[in-house]
């Protein structure tokens, strides 16, 4: 008789983050007009509330056995890797408040508003990674895009800012077209909406249907399956849907554009590995060649073309595509699936330290109005502000993926799944792709602390507090996770195990 | 366990029938509805009857002119209301048919404080904002 109230009680983080966003709405509403810088501290708050409750949870289960409910049906799953990706998300989300709260008073941004729609986004991409049904997982990708689109394009008074957000509208409402009608052709091949039952408790759900029926040539199926796939590869920013990425990375608000790289493509990644593990298992051989060919173009055109960006802001942006393709490599190894899970998530946990550090660097040498975001604006950094460079380089070669350092770790992670599912050709394209990235990264560098200019030429940095925290917290992160990287290696092959369907 | 599954029928198209009568009866009806007062209304046209009908008042100005953009903010917060009522009700005569009887009557009232109470929320928004003041 309780459950629906214990069901309630699962969600908490997720209510904890969706009433701190109302209660930031309304904050801002009756906070006289110099007092709204609070509202960024106040959005921390739920932020760290869930992210405590969220990491107690993890720990409960450590060394036990794993705990896996389903909520409200079989419409959400609380289970380790859906708190695994909370932790993504929330650290994506706190990093981002904290490089928000300077820059929301400098650019005299709507600071209600801004919070707020963060706070929204976050609860839209908890309620994505918890989604094992197709409308709810729609649901959850329409609050997140929403929030994102608005987020995108709040600095109104600049043109690249509202251009970047009608880009993302109009393509992303395209994408959504898209996801909803691979739905309406999934529905309409098996019945049911539900992706899988991890439990094995009922058949009747996509994945136990494909079995049931040998509905694995059915064309409406494959049909809704490709549709499907191109709505979230939209969000993920994966080649040949990644047209927007630049221009709306380079145009939204540097704290937004950090919030995006990492939070809303962790989202995509953590929906698309549910759906294709848990709900499409049975038709591995189907999508692993598709994965396969976006795999190697995303690699490939991310790379080729953040070689030749002059802008940091824009070549990150491209370097995000890239690392997007490194995931799908994971994606691909279906048939190491344990191995494979653990790593996107580990991967898209240290992305997030590491891409959102970068971004905090940009913004700590970056001038008002966006401007200083040059190669050459880096120039001698390493001698007048010898840790803003230094923290730039230990983010740039994690980026490249050099040992000790979280990327490497990451990318060791994906190379063992595709190697143990065979997929040698695709480990070889990563490893060359990631030798290429090593060209720009590596260029960033050397232009901190190898190229010479007069003192007086290098342009002083910002040093508000909460940015010196969110590099530090960022940097310990880089470190951490690529020094003893046990801990959080074992939850996320937790999460992996739990993935795995018992049953149907 | 509750899923979302419905029986698939043996022959897919037979589903469509009553679509596909349904679509040709509300084409007739509607035909046949504006068929019906040509053959037995009679007909006396005078220019004031022939005006647009405007709630009695006497027609004034262009239909063809801008229109004020607070209509438009005003239709969305009517909307807000009107998805509420739209989805209140089945929630109360479906969910709250089957829960309450189980003692679960403060979980639904809670559940639709919930739901209201981002409705609420929007709606201070839009106050706040001025969105409810007519200039």
């Amino acid at each position: 008789m309780t459950t629906t109230w214990r069901e309630l009680g699962y969600l908490t983080p997720e209510l904890v983050v969706l009433l701190g966003a109302a209660a930031v709405l309304l904050l801002d509403l009756f906070l006289p007009r110099g007092r709204r810088r609070v509202l960024g501290g106040v959005a921390l708050v739920p932020l760290g509330v869930a992210l405590g409750w969220v990491l107690r949870a993890l720990w409960a289960q450590s060394g036990g056995p794993s705990q896996l409910h389903k909520v409200f049906g079989a419409l959400l799953l609380r289970d380790p890797y859906s708190l695994g990706f909370d932790v993504v998300f929330l650290v994506a989300a706190i990093l981002g408040v904290l490089l928000s709260l300077r820059y929301v008073e400098r650019e005299a941004l709507p600071a209600g508003e801004y919070y707020a729609l963060t706070l929204f986004a976050v609860f839209g991409m908890m309620m994505m990674a918890m989604s094992a049904e197709l409308i709810t997982l729609f649901i959850s990708y329409e609050i997140l895009s929403l929030a994102v689109y608005v987020l995108a394009g709040i600095a109104r008074g600049r043109a690249v800012s509202a251009e970047a957000s009608l880009k993302y509208f109009l393509l992303g409402a395209f994408a959504s077209g898209f996801l909803v009608y691979g739905i309406a052709l999934v529905y309409g091949a098996t019945g049911t909406t539900v992706l899988y039952d991890p439990l094995g408790q009922s058949a009747s759900t996509i994945s136990g249907l494909i079995l049931e029926r040998g509905l694995f040539g059915n064309a409406l199926l494959l049909a809704g399956l490709a549709l499907l796939v191109v709505g979230i590869a939209f969000k993920a920013a994966i080649v040949p849907f990644h047209a927007w990425v630049p221009d709306v990375y380079e145009g939204a608000p540097l704290p937004v554009t950090a919030f995006m790289s990492a939070g809303v493509k962790a989202a995509a990644f953590a929906a698309f590995a549910r759906l294709l593990f848990g709900g499409f298992r049975n038709l591995g051989e189907v999508w692993q060649p598709v994965l396969w060919v976006l795999a190697v173009l995303t690699m490939v055109l991310g790379n080729a073309a953040a070689i030749r960006q002059q802008n940091v802001k824009r070549m990150l942006a491209y370097s995000s595509i890239a690392h997007a393709g490194y995931l799908l490599v994971a994606l691909a190894a279906y048939t190491a699936r344990d191995v494979a899970i653990g790593s996107v998530l580990y991967y898209a946990l240290t992305y997030t330290a590491m891409g959102v550090g970068a971004f905090a660097i940009l913004l700590v040498v970056g001038q008002e109005g966006e401007a200083n975001q040059e190669l050459s604006d880096y120039r001698g950094l390493a001698s007048r502000h010898p840790w803003a460079a230094a923290a730039m380089g230990l983010f740039m070669i994690s980026l490249a993926g050099f040992p000790l350092t979280a990327g490497f770790l990451g990318k060791f992670y994906i190379l063992n799944a595709a190697l143990r599912a065979d997929l040698d050709g695709l480990a070889v394209v990563l490893g060359l792709a990631s030798v290429v990235s090593w060209y720009y990264y590596l260029r960033v560098v050397w232009f901190m602390y190898m190229t010479e200019v007069p003192k007086a030429a290098v342009r002083p940095i910002s040093r508000a507090t909460s940015l010196g925290v969110a590099v530090a917290v960022a940097a310990l992160l880089v470190i951490a996770l690529g020094v003893f990287p046990s801990t959080a290696l074992a939850v996320a092959q937790m999460a992996g195990h739990t993935l795995l369907p018992l049953g149907y | 366990m509750p899923t979302l599954t419905t029986p698939i029928p043996a022959n897919p198209a037979a589903d469509w029938l009553p679509v596909a009568v349904f679509l040709v009866t509300a084409v007739l009806f509607a035909a046949v509805l504006l068929w019906i007062p040509r053959l037995i209304a009679p007909r006396h046209p005078t220019p004031d009857k022939a005006r647009p009908y405007e709630c009695g008042e006497r027609v004034s100005g262009e239909f063809w002119q801008q229109i004020h953009i607070g209509y438009y903010l005003f239709a969305l917060v009517f909307i807000i209301f009107d998805v509420e009522v739209v989805f209140l009700w089945p929630y109360v005569r479906v969910l709250g048919g089957r829960l309450i009887p189980q003692g679960l009557g403060l979980f639904v009232f809670f559940d639709l404080l919930l739901f209201v109470g981002i409705l609420v929320v929007a709606l201070v928004y839009a106050w706040r904002k001025g969105v409810l003041r007519w200039e």
